[in-house]
């Protein structure tokens, strides 16, 4: 198997069948980055569009010695970021799609007292819409760490940052999301019980 | 442990990513402290939601064609664009680069080079007043013509020690008209920074010009009197020298032997040091001589002094004032790159008028002392002595 970066060097003597090679090994994580990003489909859908047409424009910048990996990506996460710092005013996230399906549709884990379930659920929708009211950077390493499994090195990577500061990041997002959770209970006036967990 | 430790490493804890030791002290805890079980239950729930990937939609099957579609459109797009950037230029930004190209190199020039603009008017001659009869020596190709033959140099030139308040025209008299030139005090010598010099000159020669036809000998009235003082840098006629032809008893008919180059007088008693090179007729007309004699000192520097005819200065002026097609730009800027110093004088050989030019790589004193020295004769060879 021809690895990306050969990919990327026929793509830059003009071959466009390399290209075509390139975005289908690429094209799902870029949309899964930038779906978990933006949170929405069709809006995710046309930045990862825009994430191959920028890898295709700017692919002479591309650093043959490096991974290619952490570069696409880097691109798709710098994209999502851009474009929802434009459009923050004019969409509005549907957290129940950007982040796990609606709660009815969890299964096993909600199993036992109806009334727990139904908590737990609750809990499952507040951590969802806490995890969107994160600052991108935030989000971005939660995403690279929990949804695309990354080690923090590769995270690194992609971040363009140290491994030290993927964790101090990825520490700070949990803590950030752990306030958040418990401010949205404290503004509703929740009194959560957390031994019933 | 305690539960500070507890919230410190719960995320590893969650993430099974601590030693086997901690991860027991943290079992322990969990197991006797409620809260910290909580926040325990809190975080794998946390990490429940931010692994799941369950509703993680799928990308439509053309995904790949359309971005493909995109890329081709791109690439049309920027080739079209690159067919644009190619055309030539409309005419209009064409024609404005090219005015500000020419208008800069005119600028560059003017500053750097300014006797190469043909049309450049030194603002000397410009603003000179006019001097003496006739018109203003701008417009007067008369004027231009004992420019071109008195070879004005370019403005730099300031050198000059001789005192010019003994050489007024106003001092000229017709007595002083009959003088031997050879007797003369020393000639002025023109300093031609300052294009009023040629001003000046043309106002004399107008003098002459206009004096012709007093052909008894004397001196028009106003002839002396109507030039203003005159500034410093102004070539002058020498005081006490014959100022034209009409001072001198007038010009000799026009029989065509006065004018032959060997009838023209030849310079004696140049210093031994000079040594006679060449002796070159610049005039193409042969019946119109302007003779020049080219010496050299063992230092080779050069001594050129030049007769001419004062009536052919007047044939010629006349002729130019006729046509009225002679351009002086061109010759002040083909002076301007050559600066000299300049002596020029009249003198009176046989009843004749000739104009002595003396110019070279001697300084101005040198010059005027040479004037002084140097004479004319008409039937002895010019050597060198």
């Amino acid at each position: 198997m021809i690895s990306d970066e050969a990919l990327a060097d026929r793509i830059l003597h003009g071959d466009t069948a390399a290209f075509e090679e390139l975005v289908n090994r690429y094209k799902n994580s870029v949309f899964h980055i930038v779906y978990r990003m933006v949170g929405h489909y069709q809006e995710a859908e046309d930045i990862t569009q825009e994430v191959f047409i920028l890898v295709y424009n700017k692919l002479y910048q591309f650093d043959r010695s490096k991974k290619f990996s952490p570069w696409i990506h880097r691109i798709a996460i710098n994209t999502a970021i851009s474009n929802l710092r434009k459009k923050k005013k004019v969409i509005n996230l549907s957290f129940d799609e950007s982040f796990g399906q609606p709660y009815e549709d969890y299964p096993s884990v909600l199993e036992g007292d109806p009334e727990a379930i139904f908590e737990r659920k609750e809990i499952m929708e507040d951590i969802r819409i806490s995890i969107q009211e994160l600052p991108e950077s935030y989000r971005s390493v939660l995403v690279l760490r929990y949804q695309m499994d990354m080690k923090n090195a590769e995270i690194a990577q992609v971040l363009g940052v140290s491994k030290e500061n993927v964790e101090v990041r990825i520490h700070r997002a949990r803590k950030a999301l752990r306030k958040e959770l418990l401010k949205r209970w404290e503004e509703r006036g929740v009194k959560r019980e957390l031994s019933a967990f | 442990m305690n539960c500070q430790l507890f919230d410190r490493y719960v995320f590893d804890y969650c993430d099974n990513n601590l030693s086997p030791a901690l991860k027991m002290e943290m079992d322990k805890h969990r197991q006797e402290c409620s809260r910290c079980n909580s926040q325990f239950m809190l975080t794998n729930l946390e990490n429940q939601v931010l692994r799941d990937k369950s509703d993680l939609p799928v990308l439509a099957d053309d995904f790949t064609p359309r971005v493909m579609q995109k890329i081709f459109e791109a690439d049309h797009a920027a080739t079209l664009h690159l067919r644009w950037t190619r055309k030539p230029f409309p005419a209009r930004v064409r024609k404005i680069a090219l005015t500000s190209a020419v208008a800069g190199l005119l600028v560059f020039l003017a500053i750097f080079a300014p006797h190469i603009i043909p049309f450049q008017k030194g603002p000397q001659v410009a603003d000179t007043p006019s001097v003496g009869i006739g018109n203003s020596s701008d417009s007067d190709p008369t004027a231009m013509e004992m420019r071109s033959a008195s070879k004005m140099a370019k403005p730099e030139e300031t050198s000059s020690t001789i005192n010019y308040d003994q050489m007024s025209p106003r001092s000229l008299s017709s007595e002083e008209a009959n003088i031997s030139p050879a007797k003369e005090s020393a000639p002025p010598v023109t300093t031609p920074d300052n294009s009023s010099a040629a001003d000046h000159a043309s106002a004399e020669l107008m003098m002459a010009v206009t004096a012709e036809p007093a052909s008894d000998g004397s001196v028009p009235a106003d002839s002396g009197t109507e030039t203003a003082d005159p500034p410093l840098g102004v070539m002058y006629w020498k005081t006490g020298e014959a100022q034209s032809p009409s001072r001198q008893g007038g010009i000799p008919d026009s029989d065509g032997k006065s004018d032959k180059v060997s009838d023209l007088p030849k310079p004696q008693q140049v210093p031994s040091s000079f040594t006679l090179t060449n002796v070159v007729n610049s005039n193409m007309d042969k019946n119109d001589p302007i003779i020049e004699y080219h010496y050299t000192d063992k230092d080779n520097r050069l001594l050129v002094i030049t007769l001419q005819n004062v009536k052919n200065l007047d044939s010629i002026a006349l002729m130019n004032k006729e046509s009225q097609s002679l351009s002086e730009a061109p010759i002040l800027a083909g002076k301007a790159s050559q600066p000299q110093v300049e002596v020029i004088y009249n003198i009176d050989v046989g009843g004749q008028a000739y104009q002595v030019t003396l110019n070279g790589t001697l300084s101005a004193e040198e010059l005027g002392k040479l004037a002084e020295t140097i004479s004319f004769s008409n039937n002895i060879s010019a050597t060198s002595q």
